[in-house]
């Protein structure tokens, strides 16, 4: 058999932090024992890299997730290499095989990978923390050390180690194991601006100087601009104002101030702003995440309770992801290939599945957002169904009540970080809650869904698909649009959450199949066109689970919900899919140009918006053309005063005066990609600059935009399943997440991903109806739920979790803490 | 009409005389009440039995999207009808009336019923009997025809009336000038507007925090608010409007069963309403569509499915052994949303008991998706231990034998769990069944029995708060 190319199975893996020495064991996750059980944990065949670098196995035994020490074992997966024959077949590659074909064969790796979280908020690529093993073909661990320029000199960072596996008679095949990092953080050394009560960095891991950018680094130049006209009675505003005008007035400036805003915000008050000022302050600006200032900031914190000041730390985490290559020579030819990898935190619910998943979206990628014309039903309403089981899995981690936005105990709602209260601040509205108050609790939910499961288990078709919201309805805060599925959790554009099309679009076909047709031929037969025989075999590939590997380096263990992601932000990977333009990952603001943008006949848009984008026309039945556009942003609406139930109104504000807000990538784009990857499409831009304004393209009148011819390119490499690295480099599927993660699990609240980082445990029926628990983070199991105010020395606080994260955090199985 | 127009009331004790002895107007207005929400809880059931009965198992595309369309719109006219039968509860509450959920088994017949009471499968017969039922009066249909000129419905009324006349005639037993529906709510009303017969003191405004709310109910089942800048909600997605409506007086109480009536028959119209077909115009329209369709899918299933001793056994009697433990199942599931329906009303919203009030109320949802489950396995289950008969079992809605709560709150709850142990009960010998159960049916048992485990836990959790200490495990 002559091997025609190599795969890197799986192309795409997620290593998870732990400073355990051993390695999570081996674990597939399969149905529960009964039906509306949790998932069963079952342990597989662990394979233990020995000394000399070859394996030995050890048989499958209970799974541990923390060491007798309390070290959290971390998630070490293997990449395979695979063979695609002459056939077309795709199998593992042995050096068994190599040396029959070959005996001189060399088999080489290079790993690249990057933590450009510091970089994607300070936008200076000397702040990108890269590492590189460097084509190897020994068997020794090769560490990858991140450098920096803006490190302090020889100062690096750990990523972890990668290793070229000794093929053994036993196990010959082709494989390297990626050991991702302990989870520490590094940060700068004897910060003046350190309080008492921050977490100290340890000397060894000092990488920056205190006095360096990202240590100095802040993102509140708009409230200090605001501040400095401030003359309202807001303490802390006014003592802002006062420092500000301050400085303005020639007398010292306070510490609490960098000099660098200052300066700015003296220029802009005095008029002393040129054009070219301007347009840097905006790019700027530009770099703002989504949400804000996601970096560990000197107290107090969250910056959006404490007017929005937020003074970096200068922390960064020991995460990453990049590029695993692999270099065969054989017989004169040189075979490669290519995979993904990360690193994030551990699957602490290892047991559950989030709603909506990463592998949610990458099969949107692979087979578009429609049901597939051939794709056998009882497929379709298999998917339907594991929607609906991980729906109840979500609810079971969410404390339903406080996430509806209501009174906890008397205390009021708006002092907890939920969905609602977020929607309020971000429209300036008053909170309400979603569902009515009184009517929606954990338990009484998550049975309600379960109800629902099993109502499908009987072969009832789904009756709900109307219930679902649509990607392009996130912005109607109505009571119609906020009562949609799922409901309470926040989206990947920051509004509410809904599932991937090609989710919806399975639970609206399976709802017009016949009720309980299990047992029955696809319809149409089950021979798969050639053009989905390629997408199943990607599909096959992202799915793959190497020998070896833990459930929870796949794909379904990472939440899709990238706000920003706690794996993966997977938002990065559509700012590169026009050619010539680069995206912000968050919105359609174009914040730069690729090099080749003059050669493609662009002109320079940075700064400008891609609003819509037009599809080759459609014909109707009537045979009449029709324009095809797909929007980047939705109408914010909220219910009008005047009439709530059957009134709407735009929900403007003086930051926000069109009422817009922008769509997620994901879902925006799954069409263009499906329908004209590699094609050209005509993108519609504003003709002017809109730096920091929503803006929106009016079908109606098509006329005062921009119109230019974009080139979509593929979401993945030519016939494989590794998201294309045109699209994303080393670092940029992780540069918009926390920095460091800890920080996320402390911000990121029960309404994001509740079955990921969870809310509520130990959940039981409360003798007054409803339920009784413990938030995730607190720090004395009473079953007396706390919900989170930022400030409730009861939970664990962001001090807490970056000097002790990996003894603090509690794994949830089966609903309980677990201790190992 | 069963009930002449009322006159207004002249003197004092005359208008006495105009009302069934020994009643008093708030008696007499309550036992209508009573009646109205009898009517709609039978309509309701009539209605889904006949949606459940449609097969949707079809090869040819164009039909299954047909039958499952007919399905969705007759399903779509029993939750309004479950609307309506809230909104009556909610007068009830506001007369400070005892609420009221249960109905006469079918058949069933009464001078307050369009047509006798059976539960059907869905076939021209039923249809017409649903058309004859929802008819409004021949001033509206006249003005309906006027909105609707040139709509399917009303050509399909002028088609087909005939042959619904030649259809129900023989199924109207002796009476073939029957009350339309709205003839109740026509009296309720009347009653209702004479401050001499029924004070303002009879009206108990406290009352409004126990009465069901769309908010709680509602699911969705209306059009979405109108875009801004325009007043009129475009019908868009939603083809219907589950009326639920609160009532604190008078004018609230004849407000909302206004737009109850209107709502089967496009009576009393609102104007955010104009949009939506009624009911009488979707059974018209379906009527229209399956006499045209040659051989509509539907499940074998009998006329007034029971499970009735042997010494009571009729066409309509279940006689497989798996299929009667089935039937049983269904009615023990149907008792405990009744159950669950009427102790919501003794919950108070916003009060101590809100959260209890809040996880009874999903509790109700979660036994409609049970009912629709089990309403599926009857559909495609044999309905004799005989292989040679093609009969399939039908869901039988038979009401319990008793619906009143008892009166201690802790009672309730005892009771909630003592029908739920005959629930866990029947699973267990249904799962026994063997070979006998379908996979499908099979797994949603053991999905049900770990459904019961947890809502037991949840009941025991309850009576511990109450401090019960009776009959502990």
């Amino acid at each position: 058999m002559t091997i025609r190319e190599l795969r890197i199975l799986p192309p795409l893996v997620i290593g998870r932090v732990g400073s355990a020495p051993e390695p999570l064991d081996s674990y597939t996750l399969e149905e529960p024992a009964r039906p509306l059980g949790f998932r069963r944990i079952v342990p597989t065949d662990t394979l233990i890299v020995e000394a000399d670098g070859t394996l030995s196995l050890a048989k499958p035994r209970p799974i541990t997730f923390k060491d007798e020490k309390g070290r959290i074992r971390p998630v070490a997966p293997f990449l395979e290499v695979h063979a695609v024959t002459d056939e077309g077949q795709q199998e593992r590659l042995t050096l068994d095989w190599l040396k029959d074909l070959d005996p001189n064969v060399t088999v080489e790796w290079r790993v690249d990978v990057a933590n450009r979280k510091v970089e994607r908020r300070t936008g200076d690529p000397d702040d990108r923390v890269t590492a590189t093993a460097d084509w190897f073909a020994d068997h020794e661990p090769h560490p990858l050390q991140g450098r920096c320029p803006h490190f302090i000199p020889d100062a690096h960072l750990d990523f972890g180690h990668v290793r070229y596996i000794a093929a053994t008679k036993a196990y010959p095949d082709i494989r390297l194991r990626f050991t991702p990092a302990a989870g520490l953080i590094y940060g700068p050394a004897d910060d003046p601006k350190r309080q008492d009560s921050e977490y100290v960095v340890p000397g060894a891991r000092a990488i920056y100087d205190a006095n360096g950018s990202w240590s100095r680094f802040h993102s509140y130049l708009g409230l200090a601009e605001e501040a400095a006209e401030y003359h309202g009675g807001d303490s802390r505003k006014k003592e802002i104002a006062e420092e500000v005008r301050g400085r303005l007035d020639g007398k010292r400036p306070s510490e609490k101030l960098g000099e660098e805003v200052l300066a700015e915000v003296e220029r802009l008050l005095k008029g002393r702003f040129t054009e070219p000022d301007r347009q840097q302050r905006s790019a700027r600006l530009a770099l703002e995440t989504q949400p804000p200032s996601l970096y560990a900031m000197h107290p107090p914190a969250p910056c959006w309770l404490n007017d929005g000041i937020a003074f970096s730390r200068g922390y960064l985490d020991d995460t990453c992801d990049g590029i695993v290559e692999v270099r065969i020579r054989l017989n004169g030819r040189t075979l490669t290939a290519v995979a993904r990898i990360c690193s994030g935190p551990p699957a602490v619910v290892p047991d559950t599945l989030f709603i909506r998943t990463l592998a949610d979206d990458l099969d949107q990628a692979i087979f578009g957002p429609k049901v597939p014309g051939d794709e056998p039903r009882e497929e379709t309403r298999a998917r339907a169904l594991d929607i609906v089981r991980r729906s109840f899995e979500t609810v079971r981690f969410l404390n339903v009540a406080v996430a509806n936005g209501e009174p906890h105990l008397g205390q009021d709602a708006l002092d907890f970080d939920t969905m609602p209260a977020e929607e309020a601040f971000q429209t300036l509205r008053m909170m309400r809650p979603i569902m009515a108050e009184g009517s929606a609790d954990t338990l009484a939910i998550m049975a309600l869904h379960q109800e629902v499961y099993a109502a499908l288990l009987a072969g009832a078709a789904p009756w709900f698909p109307r219930l679902l919201r649509s990607p392009n309805d996130v912005g109607d805060f109505t009571d119609h649009g906020r009562r949609r599925m799922p409901a309470m959790m926040c989206g990947a554009d920051g509004g509410y959450l809904a599932l991937t099309y090609r989710q919806i679009t399975a639970i609206f076909k399976a709802a017009s199949l016949p009720d309980a047709h299990a047992g029955l031929p696809p319809a149409g037969g089950a021979a798969l066109a050639p053009r989905n025989a390629t997408a199943r075999r990607r599909h096959g590939d992202v799915h793959h689970r190497a020998t070896g590997n833990p459930f929870s380096s796949t794909p379904r263990t990472s939440v899709a919900n990238c706000t920003p992601g706690l794996e993966l932000d997977l938002r990065a990977v559509w700012r590169r899919l026009f050619q010539g333009i680069v995206l912000r990952e968050w919105d359609n603001l174009v914040v730069g140009m690729e090099d080749e943008y003059e050669r493609l006949e662009l002109p320079d848009l940075k700064g400008h918006r891609l609003l819509a984008i037009q599809l080759p026309r459609e014909t109707d039945t009537a045979g009449r053309e029709k324009p095809d556009y797909i929007h980047t942003t939705t109408q914010l609406i909220g219910p009008s005063p005047e009439d709530p139930e059957t009134r709407s109104a735009l929900l403007v504000s003086a930051n926000n005066p069109r009422g817009l807000g922008p769509l997620e990538w994901s879902n925006t784009l799954a069409r263009v990609l499906h329908e004209r990857g590699g094609e050209q499409v005509t993108g519609i831009f504003t003709p002017a600059k809109v730096w920091e304004e929503q803006y929106a393209f009016d079908e109606n009148e098509p006329t005062d935009y921009t119109f230019l011819p974009l080139t979509v390119r593929p979401f993945y490499e030519d016939g494989t399943a590794v998201i294309s690295r045109t699209l994303a480099e080393p670092g940029e599927l992780t540069q918009g997440l926390c920095s460091p993660w800890q920080n996320d699990y402390r911000e990121c609240s029960c309404y994001y991903w509740a079955s990921a980082r969870p809310d509520y445990v130990n959940v039981e029926p409360s003798p007054t109806g409803g339920s009784t628990g413990d938030n995730w983070l607190q720090k004395v199991r009473s079953g007396d739920y706390v919900p989170d105010t930022y400030e409730d020395a009861r939970l664990i606080s962001y001090d807490d979790l970056f000097a002790n994260w990996e003894t603090l955090i509690k794994f949830q199985v089966g609903g309980r803490d677990v201790d190992q | 009409m069963i009930y002449p127009k009322l006159a207004a009331p002249s003197a004092v004790g005359d208008d006495l005389l105009l009302l069934p002895r020994g009643m008093s107007w708030r008696d007499h207005l309550i036992s209508l009440l009573h009646a109205a929400a009898e009517l709609e809880h039978g309509f309701m059931v009539q209605y889904l039995y006949a949606a459940y009965s449609i097969d949707t198992d079809v090869a040819d595309p164009a039909l299954a999207r047909k039958v499952l369309k007919w399905r969705g719109d007759i399903l779509t006219v029993a939750k309004e009808e479950m609307g309506h039968l809230l909104t009556v509860q909610n007068a009830l509450c506001l007369l400070s009336g005892p609420v009221s959920v249960g109905r006469p088994n079918f058949p069933w017949d009464s001078p307050f019923t369009p047509y006798p009471f059976h539960l059907r499968p869905l076939s021209l017969e039923s249809l017409s009997l649903f058309v004859h039922g929802e008819r409004p009066d021949d001033r509206t249909l006249g003005a309906l025809g006027k909105r609707l000129s040139g709509r399917n419905a009303l050509e399909s009324i002028g088609i087909h009336g005939p042959q619904i006349e030649k259809c129900i005639r023989p199924l109207l037993s002796e009476q073939p000038s029957r009350v339309r529906v709205g003839a109740i709510y026509d009296r309720i009303i009347e009653t209702l507007e004479h401050p001499s017969r029924i004070p303002d003191s009879a009206f108990c405004a406290e009352r409004y925090s126990s009465q069901a709310s769309w908010d709680e109910w509602g699911r969705r089942y209306r059009p979405a608010p109108a875009e801004p800048g325009q007043r009129t909600p475009d019908k868009g997605e939603s083809k219907s409007e589950i009326i639920i409506r609160r009532m604190s007086s008078r004018t609230d109480a004849i407000e909302a069963l206004r737009h109850v009536a209107g709502q089967g028959e496009a009576a009393h119209i609102q104007s955010r309403m104009r949009e939506e077909k009624s009911h009488f115009e979707r059974f018209v329209e379906i009527y229209s569509q399956f006499a045209d369709t040659p051989a509509p899918p539907v499940h074998f299933v009998p006329t007034n499915p029971n499970t009735d001793s042997s010494r009571h056994r009729d066409a309509g009697t279940i006689t497989s052994r798996v299929s009667r433990i089935w039937a049983d199942l269904f009615n023990c599931r149907y008792r405990i949303l009744l159950t669950y329906l009427t102790h919501t009303f003794r919950l108070v919203r916003g009060g101590a008991g809100s959260t209890l009030r809040g996880d009874v109320l999903q509790k109700i949802f979660g036994e409609m998706y049970n009912l629709k489950a089990i309403a599926g396995v009857l559909a495609r289950s044999p309905m004799h231990d005989d292989p040679d008969r093609r009969e399939r079992a039908g869901a039988p809605f038979a009401m319990p034998y008793d619906l009143t709560l008892p009166l201690d709150d802790i009672d309730c709850w005892r009771m909630h769990r003592d029908i739920l142990g005959r629930s866990q009960r029947l699973c267990t010998v249904l799962l026994a069944a063997g070979d006998a159960l379908r996979p499908e049916g099979r797994v949603f048992l053991e999905a049900l029995s770990e459904l019961d485990e947890q809502a037991d836990r949840w009941i025991r959790s309850i009576l511990d708060g109450l401090g019960d200490t009776r009959g502990r495990r």
